[in-house]
């Protein structure tokens, strides 16, 4: 991606992440996080706008980052993921993620946030993540 | 082999990233969205089940492509497979007319590795005019690994 702001860089950069994004992500101060992602063709449907995967794995990659900041950085997974399609946004669009924790507790961590453009919602996504190790 | 649940003898498909091997009683579904052919190849089968019902099937390897950090298939992953699956139900629901996804609800219930054979048995659950709901659970060999619900909306219905 050209043209990536000041204080951004790519989240997890290996795997999937690295194959499909990168996504670049940034903390804000109050702990939720912001992404950006620029629509290239290999993440469009047959109908030339954004793949439902790829809009859900970008959530996931959002809310995921949010959850780990959260926990310090202890490893997470992801337990359950809900995703609701609201517009939809085509090749060359920067679409955003913003992502923020609802509740910490020592095991689990829910957290919420949506995909947008502009001021139009694309996507909103909540989901409940484990903290491994922890009981 | 059974012909695939995508086949189309009109247009030639959209070649998967990488080549990978079709497991034993599967053929390689013929993908028409640029996205799952990067994540791609995935494979489908139409058998019999035990009930006697058709069941459909379909499936993807794991491999370094789909993977996180901790060497576990990336949730994105399963979801964007979850998404290619439920939606090839639901577009081949209704004549292969355009489909969107409305809502997707999964629960991860473990992470799969490296080689491993993601299988998928989605099904039709309800069919309106306008609205489809389509499920699955998702498998390595007899573990479950994911269940998935979701919401499809035909377009222009």
């Amino acid at each position: 991606m050209s043209d990536i702001p000041e204080g951004y860089a790519p989240v997890w950069n290996e795997g999937f992440n690295a194959y499909v994004g990168p996504f670049y992500g940034m903390p804000r101060e109050d702990g939720s996080v912001h992404f950006i992602l620029d629509l290239r063709e290999e993440h469009l449907n047959g109908g030339e706008v954004a793949h439902g995967g790829l809009m859900m794995a970008f959530a996931d990659a959002a809310l995921g980052t949010a959850v780990s900041l959260a926990v310090d950085g202890a490893p997470t997974a992801t337990m359950t993921l809900n995703t609701d399609f609201v517009s939809s946004a085509g090749k060359g669009t920067r679409i955003e993620a913003e992502a923020e924790v609802t509740r910490a507790t020592r095991s689990v961590v829910f957290v919420a946030g949506r995909v947008y453009v502009g001021e139009k919602t694309l996507m909103t996504a909540s989901g409940i993540w484990k903290v491994l190790g922890a009981k | 082999m059974t012909e695939s649940i995508n086949a189309d003898p009109g247009r030639d498909p959209i070649p998967s990233a990488r080549s990978v091997d079709t497991p034993e009683g599967y053929t390689e579904t013929p993908l028409w969205d640029p996205y799952e052919a990067l994540m791609g190849p995935i494979f489908d089968k139409r058998i019999k089940g035990e009930d006697g019902e058709d069941e459909l099937w379909m499936a993807f390897r794991v491999d370094d492509r789909h993977l996180n950090m901790r060497k576990v298939v990336h949730g994105g992953m399963m979801a964007s497979f979850a998404d290619a699956t439920l939606g090839t139900v639901a577009w081949n629901a209704v004549d292969r007319a355009p489909c969107v996804t409305l809502s997707m609800q999964m629960n991860f219930l473990k992470g799969p590795r490296d080689g491993d054979l993601v299988e998928c048995r989605p099904r039709l659950t309800r069919k309106t005019r306008s609205i489809l709901f389509v499920g699955g659970e998702f498998y390595v060999g007899s573990d479950l690994v994911l269940t998935a619900t979701s919401l499809w909306k035909v377009i222009g219905k």
